[in-house]
């Protein structure tokens, strides 16, 4: 091969493989993502059940209620709770110990899977990690609820 | 007043750094330019930010109201040590320690460096540029000495998060790696102007090495911390933040490598000042993601748009004056083939995976900011997404690493290199065999990683053993590689053990009741009550057994902070060789007799730690080498 045409050929299969890989890379990226929707979009949303999303929204006051379930032999609690985008509730159970920040009447994104209609199964609860800060889509929740206030 | 003279410093700061900034973009517009001694600059901006660095410790260390930042992160309550490291948790004083680290960068380089006279001052004109930018960005954005009146009596709280000796030294660590590339990036952007001497190499290589070990530190402080204060049982969340430092750590990674070959064979030397200037961009892109609060990250600071802005600005300019000069520069050198079975090739392959690597964490990172402001979708990509991709990467990244360091320079032949290391080959069937008869239970993904990282392990220590084979003491050179390779395959075990072959356990545990996890019996024998200097504790306490034997005490807590109203877990671990035991307390039951207890086991835990400091160690030597090779 002469120079010039071994050169356009490595550059070639270099440009094959980075596509080949970005292409990889996009796929995996779109069976991955995480979405995130507000308690009303969950009820109009056709979603995906065996897909894990993330929910977010206010806990409702005095919605926590906790109960004793025994699963294999262990005593555990399951907690239940109420978020609410002020438009539509949804409850969601979650077996484990809540962040420290946790309250009523504050953000919180859940993540996990739909069960039922209105019913959520969290794997994960993320509350704010600190005082002042707070995840963008909890910040819109709560301008909203300020507005309505 | 001392706040005062703390900014007047910082404005002084900000005036004599801009004497170079001038000077740099007057001298593309017009080359017969007026000369400093920019040595002299540096040496002025370093005193200066320092003094200013001080007064505000010490408006921190005695609690001065008046200031803002001291108000919102500091309290009369708070322990000595949590007032000092306080000033760096917030972000105004995070980025003064910054700044405070780039002068000091440019500081030691003036001092310490084998170079010219007229390199010294063409890099340090570019060091003193960025800073005048950064210190820019902090006198207009982000003052920490700004005031409010009337001022409040008592402060906030630091968050209680950061109230731990981990966290402590984290983020100084952390900038050390960062910003020292700012160095690397000068030295790099000068060295284009300079018409890029071969001697630069040797000038940037104990920087590289030096920004390296800081960073990798940095990040595993990080970690560590977030193991045992987070009370997640984790060590690695694929936050936005925690990628963030991963993408300059990869392709300084990268830079490291290629450096050696860059020095001993005098090629790779654009590719050097491409991974320098990138390596640096990426640091300030970690930074903006973290500053400007447009990711959803755990570690964000309380933010403000105008700083993203900013530091946005700031990035695009960087990035850019750095590429014009890469496009602009006066020397072409000539090409040179490489063979892929040699030295050299395994070293361009290690820097195609490292780059592939970067560029899939950033894509990860940075897409949920692209669909969210081009689809108005709101998502987030989460740890299966890096997992999945991470993973078959590894095996040829971990092929060529066992591989690579058996290579001959110049040329080698693949024949002749399997017949070098058929011994070793023969050695990693009976590992492979070994590992899966001891742990055939388990899923194979764990075996497979952790039958790589003891091939990592093995394959380092045959090299040494060539060596002593032939009668020969190791190269310090080599031995710094054997140590940090080391480093990464004690890492691999350490992840895959704490990521796949974790156990976790999470109940209502009664006072007196015993669980069995693994090969211990954890009795939980009550809750107390502690009061600490500025929290209340309730402290749960297990007796750990192993055969009916109590082998230790475990106290995790549940911390309340006065001043804040925050609530943190403090986890319990006992560390073993094999794995950790954490325990994490929860909430009482109505009744008063039950609690909710987390309890994890996680093996091979430590050895990730220990990995860590492999990777230190053999970078320290690498830089101690590059120091006295002069």
């Amino acid at each position: 091969m002469k120079k010039k045409n071994k050169r356009l050929f490595t550059i070639l299969t270099f440009m094959a493989l980075f596509a080949g890989g970005c292409a990889i890379l996009l796929i995996n990226l779109r069976e991955n993502l995480i979405f995130f929707y507000s308690p009303t979009e969950v009820f109009e949303k056709q979603i995906d059940r065996t897909q894990m999303i993330r929910v977010g929204g206010m806990v409702k006051d005095e919605s926590i209620v906790k109960i004793i379930k025994t699963i294999e032999g262990r005593q555990l609690e399951e907690i239940s709770f109420v978020i609410t985008d002020f438009k539509k509730e949804l409850v969601i159970s979650y077996i484990g110990i809540l962040p420290d920040l946790f309250k009523e009447g504050q953000g919180v994104v859940v993540e996990g899977f739909l069960k039922n209609v209105g019913k959520f199964e969290a794997k994960t609860v993320l509350a704010k990690h600190d005082e002042n800060y707070m995840p963008p889509e909890i910040k819109d929740i709560k301008t909203i609820k300020d507005k309505k206030i | 007043m001392i706040s005062e003279i703390g900014f007047v410093f910082l404005i002084l700061t900000l005036i004599i750094s801009s004497f170079s900034f001038a000077q740099l973009i007057y001298s593309h517009v017009n080359s017969r330019s007026f000369v400093f001694s920019h040595l002299k600059i540096t040496n002025l901006i370093f005193f200066f930010t320092l003094s200013s660095f001080i007064c505000l410790t010490y408006s921190f260390l005695i609690s001065d109201f008046s200031l803002n930042v001291v108000a919102q992160n500091s309290n009369s309550q708070l322990p000595r040590i949590y007032k000092f490291t306080g000033v760096w948790g917030n972000h105004e004083g995070s980025i003064l320690l910054w700044l405070l680290v780039m002068t000091f960068f440019g500081f030691l380089f003036s001092k310490n460096s084998s170079a010219t006279e007229e390199f010294k001052n063409n890099v340090l004109k570019i060091q003193n540029s960025l800073c005048f930018l950064v210190v820019s960005f902090i006198i207009f954005t982000s003052n920490p000495f700004e005031k409010s009146f009337p001022y409040p009596i008592e402060g906030g709280d630091l968050n209680p998060l950061l109230q731990d000796p981990g966290l402590a030294i984290h983020p100084p660590f952390l900038y050390l790696g960062y910003v020292g590339f700012s160095i690397i990036y000068s030295i790099s952007v000068a060295a284009l102007s300079d018409g890029v001497k071969k001697y630069f190499i040797k000038i940037l290589k104990p920087w590289v090495f030096i920004s390296w070990i800081f960073l990798t530190c940095g990040i595993g402080l990080g970690s560590w911390w977030a193991y045992y204060e987070l009370g997640w049982g984790g060590f690695w969340f694929w936050d936005p933040v925690e990628n963030a430092s991963l993408l300059p750590w990869l392709t300084a990674s990268a830079l490291l490598h290629t450096i050696v070959v860059a020095d001993k064979k005098k090629i790779f030397i654009n590719w050097t000042i491409i991974l320098s200037i990138l390596t640096f961009i990426l640091s300030l892109l970690g930074t903006f993601l973290v500053r400007s609060g447009v990711l959803v990250s755990v570690h964000a600071f309380a933010n403000d748009p105008t700083r993203g802005v900013y530091i946005l600005l700031l990035l695009a300019s960087i990035s850019f004056f750095g590429i014009f000069k890469y496009i602009n520069k006066n020397v072409q050198f000539g090409r040179t083939n490489i063979s892929l079975i040699s030295r050299e090739g395994m070293i361009s392959l290690n820097n195609i995976f490292m780059l592939s690597l970067t560029f899939t964490i950033l894509v990860g990172t940075i897409y949920p900011l692209f669909a969210s402001v081009l689809f108005n979708s709101k998502i987030s990509v989460g740890a299966p997404f890096f997992n999945s991709i991470l993973m078959p990467v590894m095996f040829p990244f971990i092929a060529g690493m066992i591989i690579g360091p058996f290579t001959k320079w110049g040329k080698d032949d693949l024949i002749f290199l399997l017949n070098r290391i058929k011994f070793l080959i023969l050695c990693f069937f009976i590992i492979s065999l070994l590992v899966w008869y001891l742990n055939y239970k388990t899923p194979i993904l764990s075996i497979i990683f952790i039958v790589l990282g003891c091939w990592i392990i093995f394959s380092s220590l045959f090299e040494v053993f060539q060596f002593i084979n032939k009668k020969l003491r190791v190269p310090k050179k080599i031995f710094a590689q054997i140590i940090a390779h080391i480093g990464i395959g004690l890492l691999i075990i350490g992840a895959t053990g704490s990521s796949i072959l974790k156990q976790e356990k999470i109940q209502f545990q009664e006072v007196g009741q015993s669980l069995k996890i693994k090969n211990f019996d954890v009795e939980f024998l009550g809750v107390k009550k502690i009061e600490g200097p500025n929290y209340i504790s309730q402290m749960g306490v297990f007796s750990i057994k192993k055969q009916g034997e109590q082998i230790k005490v475990l106290r995790p807590e549940k911390r309340f902070y006065n001043a804040g109203k925050q609530v943190t877990t403090e986890a319990a671990i006992h560390s073993s060789i094999f794995g950790d035991l954490y325990i994490a307390i929860g909430d009482v039951h109505e009744d008063k007799t039950k609690w909710t207890t987390r309890i994890w086991f996680n093996p091979f835990t430590i050895w990730i730690w220990i990995g860590v400091f492999f990777l230190a160690a053999g970078g320290s030597l690498s830089f101690l080498n590059s120091l006295s090779r002069k």
